[in-house]
This record gives C-alpha cells, sequence and structure tokens, in this order.
C-alpha cells in the first residue's frame, strides 16, 4: 500500500519459521489461505514455491468445503519468504526485542473509552522507534511458558526467550489478559522408522495451487513426497495412565484447544479408541518427521517409551521431544473489527494475541490489521469484511463478539454462508475490495478482472443456450420424452447428469472454446451446482448486510442509555461498531437493540448535517 | 400479493370491506376490512397490508394459518416492523422509546407465555427434536470438516441420514396429530354415541337450541348420522349424532351402525350417553370400589367402540360421558350416584342431566368447555393461539427443510444437504426459543453448540 513500514522481530533467521507443523491449509483453513491470497497475502503464493506434497481435502463433498491443503518443507518456505520480504518496497527489517509500548494521550477527537495513543514501541536496548500506527503479533511469546513433563521454563519457543515485558506494559494498559496453551508433538528420526508398515497418503496426482495468481505448482507431481498413517495402541494408554502424575500441563489445566489435544488427554478422554498418528515429511532435504497427532508434553524419556509402543516406531530415534507452549492473551472482545485495540489508539493486534490458533488464521488477521494499521495512518476510514462475504470476517466477528474461551480454530461449520463464501471464489468475493483499498497490486487486479469477465461470458452463454428438455435427452440418449420445456445449459450442468465435457462435446460450435479453459469451466459448473441454494440465500444474506450497515458511534454513552443492566454492561465491554454485531451478543435484549436504532439514526444525522 | 389474492388493486389508504378466504381450501374464514397502504408511505416504508378481522381466537388463528399456508409469507420477528421502518429511514424518532418499552413489554410476555409452555410434555417433545437434530448437524459437520484427517467412523452420513428420517416422520405425524389450528379451522369434531334411546338426539336438540334431529321414544329412529355445526364456547363444533349402538337385524339399521362408530373414531370428541337406569350403571354404583374409567372403557368396549383409553395414544379423542334422564331416577339416588362418579374418577369426565329438564346440562357445558380448550388450545392465556401457530409454522418449515435434505442426500454434495439441515435446526431453535438473535436474521448461536456436540462425541485432534 506503500506505506512505510518497520518489521522488527527477534530474529531476523526466524522469518518465515513455521514453528508448529510442516503443513499449510485444510478445510476452512485452506479457504482462508484463498482468502489472504485474494487480498494479496503471501502465504499462498509462498506455499505454491515450497509444498512437497498437495493435496484437495473434501473431493468427495462438494466443492463448497475442498480444502486445499499441502506438507511444506520448512526450509524452502523460509527461503522464498525471506527472499519475499526483502525484496518488498518500503519495507525494513531490524532485529530486535520490542519491550514497551510507547505510549501518550489520546488525541481529543477519542471517546471516552480511549486511554492512550500509540506512538510507537520501545526496544530492550531503550531506544525507541516511532510510528503512526503499531502492529503486535506476539505469537506464543507472551509471557510464554514452555512445559515438558513437571519442567516449566520461560520461553516463546524453543530456543528463544518470552516477552515478558511487552505483557505487562499490556496488563498495565488496563487490557484483560488471559492464558491458553498449546503443544506440539516430538520430532523422529526417519531414517528409524519401518514405513513399509504404515498406510500410505499418496499427494495429488495434478496438485492444484493455492494461488490465484498461479497455474501450477513448483514442483513435478511425481517428485512430491508421501505421508503415513499408523496408530496408537493399549500400551500407550498404559504408559500415559502410568506417568499422568509426572505431567504438569495436565495436573493445571489451562485452556487449550479441543481440535488440538495432546495425546494424553485424548487417551484419557477416549481411551477406549486407537488414535490417528500421521507421519508428515518435514521437507526434502530433511530426515525429520513430524508425528501429527502426538502433541505430547510428558517427561523426554516417557516421550521415547511412548513412540516405541506405536506400529513402525518401535526402533524410531526422537530427535527433539514435544512440549506445551502456555502465553498470553489479549481478550479479543477488547479489539475492533478493524483489529485496533479500544483501549490504545492506532495500536492493532493479530494472531495468537487475539485468542487464536493456526498459521493460517494468524495471516488471515496479520493482513487485516497491515491494511487498517496504514489507513489508520492516514486517517482513512476502516478497511472491514462482513460475515457474508470472507471466512475473514466470520473470524474477526466471532473473536470480537464472543472472545476467545479456547484457541480459535477456523472450520467451515463457524460460517451461515457456507456455500457462497467457497475458496473457488475468493478472488471474486475479495479481489476487487482490495485493490480499492489499495492492498492488491495492479498485476493481480487485471488477472482476477480477466478471470471474471471469462466467467460472466462462461456464464451467459450457459444461460442463454436452450432446448427443449426432449432435445436434451436424446442429447444424452436418455429414454425418450415428448416435453417441449425449454431448459438451459446452465440448469443442465447443475446436477449430476451433465458434465461440462459432454457438454463440450456435444455442442462444441457453442462451447468448444469456454471450456476449452479448465479453470474457468470448473467454476461455472460450481456456480450451477449452488445457484438455486443461493438464490434462496441470498435474502438471509441481504437482512444481514442491511444490519451491518447501521452503524453504531464509537463514543456511545451506554452508561447513559434506558437498557438493562445486563444488555448495558456486554455493550460498554464488547463496543459492537453495527447493529448486526450488537445483536449477536449474548445477553443484549430486543429493546436494547431498538434504543440503539435510535442513537445509530441521530449519530448519522449528525454527521450528514456537519457535512453539508 | 394482496393483489393476487383481492382481484381488483385495493384503493390505498381507504378501508375495504372484504370477505377472506384460504386461499388452499377456499373457505370463508371471515368478513372484514382490508387496508392497503403501498410504499413508501407507510410506517415501514414497504409495501404493508392490514385486515381487520373479529377478534375471537378462531378467527385469528384461521387467518394466520391461512397467511402462513401462502409462500413467501412469514411471521415478523419481534421489533421487525421497527426494524424495517428504521432501515428504510421511515423510523418517528420521538416513538422509538416507547416503541422499545412495548417490544420489550411483548417479548417479556411472550417469554413468559413461552416458559409456561415450554413446561410441558410439548416442551420436551420439541426439545427432544431439536437435541436429536443438533446432534445430528453436528455429527454432519463432524464429518464434513473433519473426516479426512480424524478418525469419524464410517457410515456416521448413514447413521445421520436415518435419525432424520425418523424426526421427519415425527414431526410430519404430530402435525398431523394434533391440528389444533386445523380444529378451528375446520372444526372440532364431536360424535354422540350410546345405546338406542339414550337421548342422543335430544342431547343435540338441546344443544341445537332447535329440532335438528327427529326425536321419539322409539329405539333406532336415528338411522344415518346427523351433522350440524354449532358454536360452543366460541369454539367452531362440528356434532354428529349417530344411530344407537345394537345389535340388529335390519340392515338399514345395521349400516347405521357401522357408521356410527365409524364416525366415533374420527371424532376428536366422545360424548358417551348412558341412561341412568341402565343396568350397568346400576352394577358400577353397587361395586363400590370400581372406577368411572374402568366403567367407560368397557361401556366403550361393549358398544363397539374399540378401547380408546390406553395410554400415551396421542389420536385418543376425549370423552365425555352424560349420564341422562336423571328426572327419571329419585332424588336420594341421583345423589349418591353423582357422589359415585366424582369419587371414584381420576378427572372430570362424567356429569348427570337431562336432556328433557335440561338440569344438569350446564355443567355438560362447562365440561365439554373444557375439553374443547384443552383441545384447541395451548395454554390458559388470552390468546394461546398465535404462539401455537408460530410454532406450527416453524416446524412447517423445518419439515420442509428436513425433507429438502432427505432429497439431497442421494446426490453428491453434501454441503446442500448439510445446509438444509442447518436451516431445519434453526426452525426448531425458534419454536424451542433458544435463539438469541432478535432482529430476525440468521441466529449464529446453534454454531457453539453444534461445536460442543462434535467434540463430545469425536476424538478431534492432531
Amino acid at each position: 500500500m506503500g506505506a512505510k513500514t518497520l518489521l522488527v522481530t527477534h530474529k531476523l533467521d526466524t522469518i518465515g519459521e513455521m514453528s508448529c507443523n510442516p503443513a499449510f491449509g485444510g478445510i476452512g483453513k485452506g479457504h482462508l489461505i484463498k482468502e489472504i491470497d485474494a487480498l494479496d497475502g503471501l502465504c499462498g503464493r509462498i506455499c505454491d514455491l515450497s509444498g512437497v506434497h498437495y493435496r484437495m481435502l473434501n473431493t468427495r463433498k462438494g466443492p463448497a468445503v475442498w480444502g486445499p491443503r499441502a506438507q511444506i518443507d520448512r526450509a524452502l518456505y523460509k527461503k522464498e519468504m525471506q527472499k519475499e520480504l526483502s525484496a518488498t518496497e518500503n519495507l525494513e527489517l531490524m532485529s530486535a526485542a520490542v519491550d514497551n509500548l510507547l505510549l501518550g494521550r489520546p488525541t481529543e477527537t477519542a471517546h471516552s473509552g480511549v486511554k492512550f495513543n500509540c506512538h510507537g514501541v520501545i526496544l530492550e536496548s531503550g531506544q525507541t522507534v516511532r510510528a503512526k500506527s503499531v502492529v503486535l503479533t506476539t505469537g506464543t511469546f507472551l509471557r510464554g511458558e514452555i512445559v515438558i513433563g513437571l519442567k516449566s521454563t520461560p520461553a516463546g519457543r524453543i530456543g528463544d526467550g518470552p516477552a515478558v515485558g511487552l505483557a505487562k506494559s499490556l496488563d498495565e494498559a488496563g487490557f484483560k489478559l488471559g492464558r491458553l496453551k498449546t503443544g506440539t508433538p516430538p520430532r523422529l528420526d526417519g531414517k528409524t522408522i519401518d514405513f513399509s508398515r504404515a498406510t500410505p497418503s499418496l499427494a495429488d496426482n495434478s496438485p492444484v495451487p493455492f494461488s490465484f495468481m498461479n497455474d501450477r505448482v513448483w514442483i513435478e507431481p511425481s517428485k512430491q513426497l508421501k505421508c503415513y498413517l499408523t496408530y496408537t495402541n493399549k500400551a500407550v494408554v498404559d504408559l500415559i495412565r502410568n506417568n499422568i502424575h509426572l505431567n504438569r500441563a495436565v495436573i493445571r489445566g489451562t485452556t487449550g484447544p479441543r481440535y488440538c489435544p495432546s495425546i494424553e488427554s485424548k487417551v484419557l478422554r477416549f481411551e477406549e479408541r486407537s488414535h490417528q498418528v500421521w507421519l508428515e515429511p518435514e521437507g526434502l532435504s530433511s530426515d525429520l518427521i513430524y508425528p501429527q497427532g502426538m502433541s505430547c508434553t510428558m517427561p523426554e524419556e516417557i516421550q521415547q517409551q511412548i513412540i516405541n509402543c506405536i506400529p513402525c516406531l518401535e526402533k524410531a530415534v526422537m530427535v527433539r521431544p514435544g512440549y506445551g507452549v502456555e502465553y498470553d492473551y489479549v481478550d479479543p472482545r477488547q479489539i475492533k473489527s478493524s483489529l485496533e485495540t479500544h483501549l490504545i489508539q492506532n495500536l492493532f493486534l493479530a494472531g495468537q494475541i487475539n485468542g487464536t490458533t493456526g498459521y493460517e488464521e494468524a495471516a488471515a488477521q496479520g493482513i487485516f490489521a497491515g491494511i487498517n494499521a496504514v489507513l489508520k495512518g492516514r486517517a482513512q476510514p476502516p478497511f472491514t469484511l462482513s460475515r457474508t462475504e470472507s471466512y475473514v470476517g466470520v473470524m474477526i466477528d466471532d473473536l470480537t463478539t464472543f472472545g476467545a474461551s479456547e484457541p480459535y480454530r477456523m472450520f467451515t461449520n463457524r460460517a451461515e454462508f457456507r456455500i457462497h463464501l467457497r475458496p473457488d471464489n475468493a478472488d471474486l468475493r475479495l479481489t476487487e475490495k482490495g485493490f480499492r483499498v489499495g492492498c492488491v497490486s495492479e498485476n493481480r487486479w487485471a488477472r482476477t478482472r480477466q478471470i471474471r469477465d471469462d466467467l460472466d461470458s462462461c456464464l451467459s452463454l450457459l444461460k442463454d443456450f436452450k432446448q427443449p428438455v426432449c432435445k436434451w435427452r436424446t442429447d444424452l440418449d436418455r429414454p425418450e420424452q415428448t416435453s417441449t420445456a425449454l431448459k438451459s445449459a446452465f440448469d443442465m450442468i447443475s446436477g449430476d447428469y451433465l458434465s461440462v465435457e459432454t457438454l463440450a462435446k456435444l455442442h462444441p460450435e457453442v462451447f468448444g472454446q469456454v471450456f476449452s479453459n479448465p479453470v474457468i469451466s470448473q467454476r461455472a459448473k460450481i456456480e450451477a451446482m449452488y445457484s438455486h441454494a443461493l438464490d434462496e440465500q441470498m435474502e438471509e444474506v441481504e437482512e444481514l448486510r442491511r444490519d451491518e450497515l447501521i452503524q453504531l458511534p464509537e463514543d456511545l454513552e451506554y452508561e447513559s442509555l434506558n437498557i438493562s443492566l445486563e444488555s448495558k454492561q456486554k455493550l460498554m465491554e464488547i463496543r459492537p461498531e453495527t447493529i448486526a454485531a450488537a445483536a449477536r451478543i449474548p445477553g443484549v435484549n430486543q429493546s436494547a437493540l431498538v434504543v440503539l436504532l435510535r442513537h445509530a439514526r441521530n449519530r448519522n444525522r449528525g454527521q450528514m448535517l456537519s457535512s453539508s | 400479493m394482496v393483489g393476487r389474492f383481492s382481484g381488483d388493486p385495493p384503493q390505498p389508504r381507504k378501508a375495504i370491506f372484504r370477505r377472506f378466504f384460504h386461499p388452499k381450501t377456499g373457505q370463508e374464514i371471515d368478513r372484514g376490512l382490508l387496508l392497503w397502504f403501498p410504499g413508501p408511505s407507510s410506517f415501514t416504508g414497504e409495501d404493508c397490508c392490514e385486515l381487520h378481522v373479529h377478534g375471537g381466537s378462531a378467527v385469528s388463528s384461521a387467518i394466520i394459518d391461512a397467511l402462513g399456508s401462502v409462500s413467501g409469507l412469514r411471521y415478523a420477528g419481534p421489533g421487525e416492523f421497527t426494524r424495517r421502518s428504521f432501515q428504510n429511514g421511515k423510523l418517528d424518532l420521538t416513538e422509538v422509546e416507547g416503541i422499545a418499552d412495548l417490544i420489550n413489554a411483548e417479548t417479556e410476555a411472550q417469554r413468559r407465555l413461552a416458559l409456561r409452555q415450554m413446561n410441558g410434555a410439548l416442551a420436551k417433545l420439541y426439545a427432544a427434536w431439536k437435541d436429536k437434530l443438533l446432534k445430528n448437524v453436528a455429527h454432519l459437520e463432524a464429518f464434513i470438516d473433519f473426516s479426512e484427517e480424524e478418525n469419524i467412523e464410517d457410515g456416521v452420513t448413514q447413521a445421520v441420514f436415518d435419525n432424520i428420517v425418523e424426526v421427519q416422520q415425527d414431526i410430519q405425524r404430530h402435525l398431523q396429530d394434533s391440528r389444533r389450528g386445523e380444529r378451528l379451522r375446520t372444526g372440532v369434531h364431536l360424535a354422540i354415541v350410546g345405546r338406542p334411546n339414550v337421548g342422543k338426539s335430544s342431547l343435540l336438540n338441546t344443544l341445537c337450541g332447535r329440532p335438528v334431529a327427529m326425536v321419539s321414544p322409539v329405539a333406532g329412529t336415528t338411522r344415518d348420522v346427523i351433522e350440524t355445526t354449532l358454536n360452543i364456547s366460541g369454539y367452531p363444533v362440528i356434532v354428529s349424532d349417530t344411530a344407537g349402538l345394537r345389535h340388529t337385524n335390519d340392515e338399514l339399521e345395521s349400516e347405521g351402525v357401522r357408521r356410527a362408530i365409524e364416525r366415533s373414531k374420527s371424532s376428536d370428541i366422545l360424548v358417551v350417553v348412558v341412561d341412568v337406569r341402565d343396568a350397568s350403571v346400576q352394577r358400577f354404583l353397587s361395586s363400590g370400589h370400581s372406577s368411572a374409567d374402568r366403567f367407560v372403557s368397557r361401556l366403550l368396549r361393549r358398544l363397539g367402540v374399540v378401547t380408546l383409553q390406553s395410554e400415551g395414544d396421542v389420536e385418543r379423542p376425549e370423552v365425555i360421558l352424560l349420564l341422562n334422564k336423571d328426572d327419571l331416577i329419585p332424588e336420594r339416588k341421583r345423589l349418591e350416584l353423582l357422589h359415585a362418579i366424582q369419587g371414584r374418577s381420576r378427572k372430570a369426565f362424567c356429569c348427570l342431566g337431562s336432556c328433557y329438564t335440561e338440569g344438569g346440562l350446564d355443567e355438560f357445558l362447562n365440561l365439554l368447555t373444557t375439553v374443547l380448550q384443552n383441545l384447541c388450545d395451548d395454554s390458559s392465556t388470552e390468546s394461546p393461539m398465535l404462539t401455537n401457530d408460530r410454532h406450527r409454522l416453524h416446524l412447517v418449515n423445518c419439515l420442509k427443510f428436513l425433507t429438502k435434505y432427505v432429497e439431497e442426500h442421494r446426490s453428491n454434495d453434501c454441503v446442500l444437504g448439510a445446509e438444509a439441515l442447518r436451516r431445519a435446526l434453526r426452525q426448531m431453535a425458534k419454536v424451542t426459543g433458544h435463539v438469541t438473535t432478535v432482529t430476525g436474521h440468521v441466529t449464529t448461536t446453534t454454531g457453539d453448540d453444534i461445536l460442543d456436540v462434535i467434540f463430545n462425541d469425536f476424538c478431534i485432534g492432531k
């Protein structure tokens, strides 16, 4: 966007470090990558340059929930990411620890909820760096603590110290902080694993790139690596049961994610079952294997024993033990939908500090906070995305409305407009918006326009081509029928009866050319499949959008409103920006909403008067 | 919409006298005023139509039912008119606070009403459906979000399908069963049955206040079913007088008996008339302990009307026992009998009286009114039908989405099926009131419930 930007991080060498699993994407997470890419974010493009095993998940279940996923070569990802960043204009990289925020008094126009204005940061060295806006992305470093067995060590990641000073500053500024935990499995030496007895999982023959900018990924399909699957057994259960007293994380019980539990908690909850262990390669030039599903905080020697109980891993050597990380996060109900904090002007938060987990969730917030930090510095209105148009919008709305009682991960079931928010159409949903706000390059916007125009003309061809049902039936060698009702090609390909390929063969003079582009034909087919359901859903989308248009003033004095105490407290805490957001807050009742309508209207009217 | 149903377009903002017909059945519901407010000169700024009808619960219920049967029409959410009015820039600011209070009162009353209704058996039924739907939605969602990487058991989608078909059938049956809305629209069916010459036709005539049925001291005077529609305490009741039940060789009469029995099976209320002097009554009196319920079920069995007292059978009609001709027994005996029935029945469903002197018939009417209330209303509030119809509409919608799911199940794309199921769940959640979003748009609150179920039922984790 052309803004002068400084990236401060502990070690420049850890830029692009994948601290947990060597994979990107998945169901829901893949949707986020497509949206990040549509806004010209980096991770999708870097994944297309560093994947070693690409697979589209959920292909049996309908394109709305297809999940692009890839095993990534850690070293390559890091290399490509650092290369990209060092070539980015207006971006300066700096190796330092940020210890404190440079705070001043809020500007006079700020409302009473704002306590400070952030002018920059103070480094550990005492040096100050001034900035119009600051984005904090602390990951697991905020008062981070690593737990193995009964030992706990302050650290943000193995080998990296925690950020304690910064946590204190946030605390003192008045933020409500909470504590979350996550974990990572031990790493194994691949040379000591007997893969012959595990179930192999193959990559896709024709890998689909993450980025809308790419037609193919970097790797030869046949050169892709395999993943393997094995299972835990009764011996693992016994080992964990007998040693549970040596596990500090289990004893303390900090909130961890339910969907990414340690093997201990899985075994304790579902004792009778055997659990999956995926053996994932860490890269082309690495022998390390990442046993996904074995996240563990038992003492090191017990971890080794557990590993050796598992089929194919009897002789496996553990290179590094698994560990748990506990860290501080800021209750995300204290941030706005632009990711700026309510408390401190010009301070934006993104990633695990907001209670999320996962690379994709963090990346999505990162690009979003970055865009808004620039806009704020230029005194422009914030860039927001609605639940009706993106998974990013769903995530940010969930976080700012409901907070995070456990690390937040994206699932497709969180999106109520799932059939609209698809991976295939993320560019059409977001790229234009991104271009208007300035985060999307001219190049990408041109490509998206091209795709949009091609798709549009393909769809009109399909809709305009009509013939009687009886003709369709003879075309398709189906039993004859006399019906002369007209049906369009668009209607015909919406079901399972007619594939795009067959249609192109039946009427090459009409469709031969448009269907020569496989991306466009697939996208047209998907549009047709969902068009009916989408029409039905548009009414609900419209209703929600209309509510989202009703903005609530930031400086609304909830204290003085004649509404129920519970509504008042919730509204003061969350400070919703629209009526739609207010309506979703549990405990805010109907009459409170109607009172809010009045203030929304007054404010708008006031603005209109002052602007005229 | 209005144009579609009222023929020529009504004149704007003029009260017009019209007859209102049910669009599905074509039956006339009421006569009243139609007001047409084309947008933007209306409260909400959109096209609005007002129907002014008579205030009885039967009429308003039938109107709501009729409107609900028109596709594209739905209930407004609480405060929705105000919201739309606001969105369209029509809201009168000075009135907003007042409207807020009003809505609050309204929703508060609705909440209390809902709470009251929710305490009953119906509440348990709906809650059970909702839970079952939620669980199956969650299982399908788990299949979509997790089955590629986690071990979600095979066959989970088939299990979901089987469960949903069950719920679908349950709701279908329920909608047919407690056809309270329909009852009010088409009338409650009441059949008068009993042995010959116990005074069934006299009862009909007394109820009508005019001689509808021919009466005579000769047994078997009524041969066919005689039907007449009455207004009893505001409820539309279709009363059927039937032939006296007995074995007979007379072909015509035995056909009458057959029809009587058939009618008794399809009615909502069965009024069993017994002559107080009947031997069975004497036996009941002298047995000293056998309950009145047993007396009635025996009687019904002997009359050839199948046992209808089996518990839990929803189809079972309500039974009222009228011991007729009490003017023909001595007062002492009458009191003794009265005492015996009151003391030996689980709930009030018997009474003593005489169609001839009309003594005791007030009590019979009271009893009948209570039964009618039970059949037609959900609770004892002033307009109980409203919420009930609302439930009904949501249930109908829920059923529609369940059916869609069942259709989609065969296709390859389970997302469309899941979509239908999620919408069905939202409809059900509206019935049980577990929706916190109040401005009428889609709720997201079930989202977390779904995740809760997923994490409880499956081991998800990497």
